[in-house]
C-alpha cells in the first residue's frame, strides 16, 4: 500500500474520477480515531453467539473488603 | 419453535430475547449469518417437487418442520470474502478481475439467503428481510402522507438549486442518501455524519457534483427515538449537551458529560400519525427517529426497521425484549391453529 | 389538554435523577451518569412538593422568605444537569421502577478453600442451567494459577457474562500472569488478591478488567457483609429492583466451601449439599426465597436513610440477631445523625473470629 498523506482528509485524496462520484456529503467526513474501547466477547452455545458480550454485574456480589480511604 | 436469524457477534438484544422466551416457556433456535458461510452443515433438497432443508450445527438442531414462527433480527454483517484478498496474488493490473470475483460471490450467498428465507414463507414474521432495507426518500414521503412534519429535502446534482434551496430555508445540511458509514483506515475513521453547509461552502462546490441530499437545518430542543412494536410505541427523548432550555443566559456544559436520556410520552396525535405510517410500510416493528424542534413542531426523521433499542429499553425501563418474546410466542400460536 | 398561550417554563428533573429522602438530608440519584449528590430535605420538599410550579410560585409559597436560597437551588440543579426548563411536564414522565428478570437466579457465590473438595463442572453446568450470568468466586486460601484454571475451565461457552475472583495471594498469581488469565477468559471482570504482601492497585486493562491487591486478610465469609460508600451502587436496574427486593439476596444462590448451598455463604441454614443436591432443588425448596422481598424500606434504620435505594444490605450479619428486619452490624452510619461512626465506635459484629478479617 502506497503511504499517502495521511493528513488530508479522504476527500482530497480521492481520483478526480471518485471526486465526480462522491456526494457532497463526502467533502465533510469527520475524522475520529478508531474506537479505542475494546469489547470482551467469548464464546456461548447455549445462545450460539461467537461474540457474546461479557461486562462486569451491575452490582457488587459479596461486601467483604473495607474501604479504601476513611469513610466520608 | 421459534427460528431467529441474527448475527453471532455483538447482539445482547438477541440474547435478551432469547432468554425471555425461555422463561415464557417457548423453545427457540437462532441461526446465524456465518452459518450459512461454511460453518454449519447446511443440506437443500429439491426434489420432485418437494424441498427440504436441514441446518446442523454445534449447538443447533433445527429441524425445520418444527419452526412455527420467525423473527428477522440481524443477518450477514459482512461476508467473508468481502474483507478476503480472494486472489492469491493480487495485482494492480487484475483489480477489475478481482472486484467480479467479490461481485460474484456476494451475489451467491445473497441468493443463498433468499432461498432459505423462503422456506419459512407460509409462517408468520417479525420484521421481513424484504422490508429491512428501506428507501429513506420513499419513507419520507409517505411520512408526509401519514401527517408528519418532515424536513424540506432537496435531493439535485446543481449547485443553482441547492443556493436557491438555500435562500428558501436558511442553513441547510447535507448527509448520505442511504446509510450513514463510516470508512475505517486503521487508527483513523473517516465518518459520514449529518454537516451543516454555510453559503461559502456551497458556493466552492462545482456547478455540477454527484446526486446529492440536502435538507434544511432544523433548531432542535431534544430528539426522540420510539420503538414500535406491533401498534405499541415506546419514546425516549435525548437531550445533547446545551439543548435543556435554559432560563438564564449561556451555561457552559460540561462537554463529557453524556446525553440525558429519558422517557416521554407521545401525544395520541403522533402515536396515531406514526401507527399510520408504521401500517403504510407494512412494518410491525421498527425504530423510528423524530426530533422536537425549538418551536415545539416534532418532525419525523427516519425509521429503522432492524435498528438498535436497547439503548431504549435500559436507559427507559421498558420492557422491550420481554415485549418482542411475546409477540413471538402470539405468532408462533397463531401459526399453529390450522 | 391543547392551551394556546405560551406557559411559563417550569423546572423539570430528568427523570433519571431521582430524589431519596433521609432523615436528615436527601440525595439525588443520577442513575444514568452513576452518582448522586446530597441535597437538604427543603430542596427535596420543593423537588417533590411543589413539582410542576413556576419559579415565582414556589418563591410566593414560601412566602418570599427564602427567594435567594431558592434561586441557588435551580442554579445548582442546572449546574449538575438535573433537571431543564420545561413547557410540556406531562409528557415527561418519572421512570417506572418496575424490576423484572427471565432469569430465575441472576448471581451467584462459589466459595472455596484448601480443603474444598468441589465437582465444579457439576457446580458451574446447573449454575449455566439456571441461566446464571454472574458469579463470583472466593477463594479464602492463596490457589495457584493451574487451580483457578480448573474452577475456572467449565464456564467456557457457557451463560455466565462477568466473573470476579477475590483470591488469596500465591506467588504465581502475578499481575503478568493474572492478565494472561483474564486475557485467556475474557469473562473474567475484576480480580481482587487479598492477604498480598503489598497493596497494589494498577490501571485496569484495555477490555476493562480490573486487578488488585490487598494486604487485608480476607479468611471466611465472616469478612462479607460490609457496609460503605465504596460498595454503593447507583445504576438504574439496582435501583428498581431496591423497591421491593433485597438487592443483595435477591435471586441469588451460592454453594460455600464445604459444599453446602444456601442463599449465601454467611447465612446458618443449608437447603442440600451441593454433592448430593442440585441447584435446582435447593432452589426449589418452599423457603430458598423467603428472604428476597426484605428491602430497604422494611429495615429499621435503613428505611429512614438516604442511601436505602442505593445501599446492596446484608441480611447475614444483623445489629440484633434475633430481629431480621434489624440493620446490617457493619454498618456504621446513622441517618439521624448523618454521621458515620469511626471503626473505633463500630459496634462488636458477631459470627466474625478474631483475625480472619481485616
Amino acid at each position: 500500500m502506497e503511504d499517502g498523506r495521511r493528513d488530508d482528509d479522504l476527500f482530497a485524496r480521492l481520483s478526480p474520477e471518485g471526486k465526480e462520484a462522491a456526494p457532497v456529503v463526502y467533502r465533510h467526513m469527520t475524522r475520529r480515531p478508531t474506537r479505542a474501547a475494546v469489547l470482551r466477547m467469548a464464546e456461548s452455545l447455549p445462545y450460539r453467539a461467537a461474540g457474546y458480550v461479557c461486562g462486569s454485574f451491575r452490582k457488587p456480589i459479596s461486601k467483604c473488603c473495607g474501604p479504601d480511604d476513611e469513610q466520608p | 419453535m421459534i427460528l431467529i436469524f441474527s448475527q453471532s457477534t455483538l447482539e445482547p438484544s438477541t440474547e435478551e430475547v432469547m432468554d425471555w422466551l425461555e422463561a415464557l416457556g417457548a423453545r427457540c433456535a437462532r441461526i446465524n449469518g456465518d452459518d450459512i458461510e461454511g460453518r454449519a452443515a447446511l443440506r437443500f433438497r429439491v426434489e420432485d417437487g418437494e424441498a427440504s432443508a436441514g441446518i446442523a450445527a454445534e449447538g443447533l438442531d433445527l429441524p425445520l418442520s418444527e419452526v412455527e414462527a420467525v423473527w428477522f433480527r440481524r443477518w450477514l454483517f459482512e461476508q467473508r470474502h468481502e474483507r478476503a484478498d480472494v486472489l492469491a496474488e493480487p495485482a494492480a493490473d487484475n483489480h477489475e478481475l478481482h472486484h467480479q470475483l467479490r461481485r460474484h460471490l456476494g451475489l451467491e450467498s445473497r441468493r443463498l439467503s433468499g432461498f432459505l428465507y423462503s422456506c419459512f414463507d407460509h409462517l408468520p414474521w417479525l420484521s421481513h428481510p424484504r422490508r429491512s432495507g428501506l428507501n429513506k426518500l420513499d419513507t419520507l414521503r409517505r411520512a408526509a402522507r401519514a401527517g408528519l412534519a418532515t424536513p424540506a429535502t432537496l435531493v439535485t446534482t446543481e449547485r443553482a438549486a441547492l443556493r436557491r434551496f438555500h435562500e428558501e430555508h436558511g442553513t441547510v445540511i447535507t448527509k448520505p442518501i442511504g446509510e450513514v458509514d463510516a470508512f475505517v483506515e486503521g487508527e483513523v475513521s473517516h465518518f459520514l455524519y449529518t454537516t451543516p453547509l454555510d453559503l461559502a461552502e456551497i458556493d466552492a462546490l462545482p456547478e455540477r457534483f454527484a446526486p446529492s441530499l440536502f435538507q434544511e437545518r432544523i433548531e432542535k430542543a431534544y430528539e426522540l427515538r420510539v420503538f414500535a412494536l406491533d401498534g405499541h410505541l415506546d419514546a425516549m427523548a435525548i437531550f445533547s449537551q446545551g439543548d435543556p432550555q435554559t432560563r438564564a443566559d449561556f451555561r457552559q456544559y460540561n462537554h463529557e458529560r453524556p446525553n440525558r436520556t429519558v422517557p416521554y410520552r407521545l401525544t395520541p396525535d403522533l402515536e396515531e400519525r406514526l401507527r399510520r405510517l408504521m401500517a403504510d410500510l407494512e412494518l410491525e416493528t421498527g425504530s423510528i427517529d423524530l426530533l422536537v424542534a425549538r418551536d415545539g413542531r416534532v418532525v419525523f426523521l427516519e425509521v429503522n426497521p432492524v435498528g438498535q433499542f436497547g439503548m431504549v429499553s435500559h436507559a427507559c425501563n421498558y420492557p422491550l425484549e420481554r415485549g418482542i418474546a411475546e409477540v413471538l410466542i402470539r405468532k408462533a400460536e397463531h401459526g399453529r391453529r390450522p | 389538554m391543547n392551551s394556546p398561550e405560551p406557559r411559563e417554563p417550569v423546572f423539570q428533573l430528568f427523570a433519571c435523577c431521582i430524589p431519596v429522602q433521609g432523615a436528615r438530608r436527601s440525595v439525588i440519584c443520577d442513575v444514568q451518569r452513576q452518582s448522586f449528590q446530597f441535597i437538604p430535605n427543603g430542596l427535596y420538599e420543593i423537588l417533590t412538593g411543589h413539582a410542576g410550579r413556576t419559579v415565582a410560585e414556589i418563591q410566593a409559597a414560601y412566602e418570599h422568605e427564602y427567594d435567594e436560597e431558592i434561586e441557588e437551588y435551580f442554579d445548582f440543579l442546572l449546574r449538575h444537569e438535573f433537571g431543564f426548563w420545561c413547557d410540556d411536564p406531562e409528557r415527561f414522565p418519572p421512570l417506572d421502577l418496575t424490576w423484572q428478570a427471565p432469569e430465575r437466579i441472576t448471581n451467584a457465590i462459589l466459595d472455596v478453600d484448601a480443603g474444598s473438595e468441589h465437582d465444579y463442572a457439576k457446580i458451574l453446568g446447573e449454575l449455566d442451567g439456571l441461566r446464571c450470568k454472574a458469579l463470583e468466586v472466593r477463594c479464602f486460601h492463596g490457589p495457584s494459577l493451574g487451580e483457578l484454571r480448573a474452577i475456572l475451565e467449565p464456564t467456557q461457552r457457557g451463560r455466565l457474562r462477568s466473573i470476579d475472583l477475590l483470591v488469596g495471594f500465591h506467588p504465581e498469581l502475578t499481575l503478568e500472569a493474572l492478565a494472561a488469565l483474564a486475557v485467556e477468559q475474557p469473562r473474567i471482570s475484576s480480580v481482587i488478591v487479598h492477604s498480598a504482601p503489598e497493596r497494589l492497585r494498577p490501571p485496569p486493562s484495555r477490555a476493562g478488567v480490573t486487578f488488585e491487591y490487598r494486604t487485608e486478610v480476607i479468611g471466611s465469609p465472616g469478612c462479607c457483609g460490609r457496609v460503605h460508600p465504596g460498595y454503593f451502587v447507583v445504576n438504574l436496574e439496582t435501583f428498581a429492583e431496591a423497591q421491593r427486593h433485597n438487592t443483595c439476596l435477591n435471586r441469588k444462590i451460592s454453594v460455600d466451601a464445604r459444599g453446602e448451598i444456601k442463599n449465601c455463604p454467611s447465612m446458618a441454614r443449608s437447603f442440600g449439599n451441593a454433592r448430593e443436591t442440585s441447584l435446582h432443588a435447593a432452589l426449589a425448596h418452599r423457603d430458598f426465597a423467603a428472604l428476597w422481598e426484605i428491602n430497604k424500606d422494611r429495615i429499621e434504620v435503613c428505611k429512614d436513610c438516604e442511601f436505602r435505594y442505593i445501599c446492596t444490605d446484608c441480611r447475614a450479619y444483623l445489629q440484633d440477631g434475633r430481629d431480621l428486619y434489624s440493620k446490617p452490624s457493619k454498618c456504621t452510619y446513622d441517618p439521624y445523625t448523618a454521621e458515620w461512626l469511626s471503626s473505633a465506635e463500630r459496634p462488636a459484629f458477631a459470627g466474625q473470629t478474631k483475625g480472619e478479617c481485616g
